[in-house]
């Protein structure tokens, strides 16, 4: 049953998206924010440690997840038992002689060397900046190397590059965007009770914003290629499983642009409005909201993402049908 | 909010419905699927629609008692399989084939082709 491994890739997905989300937040949004918060305020080094944890727990998660995905995915090839699998040499097998397990070692080493550059640039409060380079290729390589582990791969020729390209921004990007979201809910939730913060709210949510719009234009971008490969005609997403999925995770994907444009044009300006506490909590509130609105928006679509992944894309479920029709 | 449920509902029926698996399929095949050729050909090359993993995917070739007539372990390369075949004689050969594309999808399926003369 592909269950068990919907769930692992689901939590493996979102783990990821989290780690990295809080560990690009913590370098491009928070990193040059704090700088405007009074030195002696207590809430920065609570925040700090809160991205922190958030990317440690997040990898530990994805650590866990991906080995379980992994095993079940080293099952399902050698055809053996849950048993079996540990002690017949298969897990070797895939791992060294499989596009996927070279995938796997890849991604581990990755996580590895991540998680030493995150313990330098977490202790020196994220001001080496040689640290915070490594920790964003590092993070950036992490998420898309999964890429790797889907539908982008198998292809020959000009798709063999540009497919597994594409869809390796699209999984920086989500990260960048919907990973992000989680670590500015915690800062909105902080700057609604210290006014220390709340004077930089508006440097975070516009930094935030202007990523976002570069994120959202990527994912927008790499999204049509990856849907172009698998999608490719009007039957294909009308007619079939995965083209109704896909649908449903664009309607997600839009319904989530809308309530970020409204946070960047209505609630995020209202921030500088000097002299009205009232106004700046009301739009810190709302803020806060709609961007865990957008968290949930986009755990829906991770769980999509999680699924599409073991759904035959549109193309292949055509030419099957075409195919069989033919044999007919 | 009705548009939302809705989104749920579908979301959920489709998580729910399960999914198949089939990634890399038969493209074609040498001798062609179903064909009769004159001569028995020294080996059968299958070309699928991806790449296939060489440590997962297999073919089995046999004769009309069941026999088994490939020869040695099939040669992989990117998204085409060759296997050589023993001396054969004319009559019908199944092939079976059992592959794991990239994309860590298993699919396998079978034809046959016939040969004719000696």
């Amino acid at each position: 049953m592909d269950d068990p491994l919907i769930c692992a890739r689901a939590i493996h997905f979102a783990a990821t998206i989290a780690a990295v989300g809080a560990i690009f937040f913590s370098i491009f949004i928070a990193g040059p924010a704090f700088s405007k918060v009074d030195a002696g305020a207590r809430s920065p080094t609570v925040l700090r440690a809160q991205f922190a944890w958030l990317a440690w727990i997040g990898l530990a998660v994805a650590a866990l997840s991906g080995a379980v995905w992994f095993i079940l995915v080293a099952q399902s090839m050698s055809d053996t038992s849950f048993a079996d699998v540990f002690s017949e040499g298969a897990l070797w097998t895939v791992l060294l002689q499989t596009g996927f397990g070279r995938a796997w070692l890849a991604r581990l080493i990755l996580a590895c060397l991540l998680a030493a550059v995150l313990t330098v640039s977490f202790q020196r409060r994220g001001k080496t900046p040689l640290a915070n380079i490594f920790a964003v290729v590092l993070a950036g390589g992490f998420v898309g190397t999964l890429a790797f582990a889907g539908h982008a791969v198998g292809a020959s020729g000009f798709e063999g590059v540009l497919h597994p390209a594409a869809d390796f921004a699209h999984l920086v990007a989500a990260a960048g965007w919907v990973g992000m979201l989680v670590p500015l809910t915690l800062w909105l939730a902080a700057a609604a009770r210290d006014e220390a913060l709340a004077g930089a709210a508006y440097t975070v949510a516009k930094r935030f914003s202007n990523v976002s719009l570069v994120t959202v234009g990527v994912l927008l971008i790499t999204g049509s290629i990856n849907a172009l490969y698998l999608a490719g005609s009007l039957f294909a997403i009308t007619e079939t499983d995965y083209g109704r999925l896909l649908l449903i995770k664009v309607a997600l994907f839009l319904l989530m642009v809308a309530v970020a444009a409204v946070n960047r044009q209505v609630w995020t300006p209202r921030l500088v409005q000097d002299g009205n506490v009232a106004s700046n909590r009301e739009a810190l509130s709302r803020l806060r909201r709609n961007a865990a609105i957008e968290v949930g928006f986009g755990a829906l679509i991770i769980v999509i993402v999680a699924v599409l992944g073991m759904t035959p894309p549109s193309l292949h479920q055509q030419a099957i049908t075409e195919m069989q029709h033919h044999s007919h | 909010m009705r548009i939302r449920i809705t989104l749920v509902m579908l979301l959920l029926g489709a998580v729910g419905a399960g999914a198949a698996r089939a990634h890399a399929f038969l493209d074609h095949a040498s001798p062609l699927v179903g064909s009769t050729v004159a001569t028995a050909p020294s080996e059968v090359a299958l070309t699928f629609t991806q790449n296939l993993e060489a440590a997962f995917s297999s073919v089995q070739i046999t004769d009309g008692k069941g026999v088994r007539v490939e020869q040695g372990k099939p040669q992989i390369s990117g998204n085409t399989m060759r296997v050589g075949l023993k001396a054969a004689g004319p009559g019908r050969y199944q092939v079976h084939w059992h592959v794991l594309s990239v994309d860590t999808h298993k699919t396998e399926g079978n034809f046959s082709f016939t040969v004719s003369g000696p």
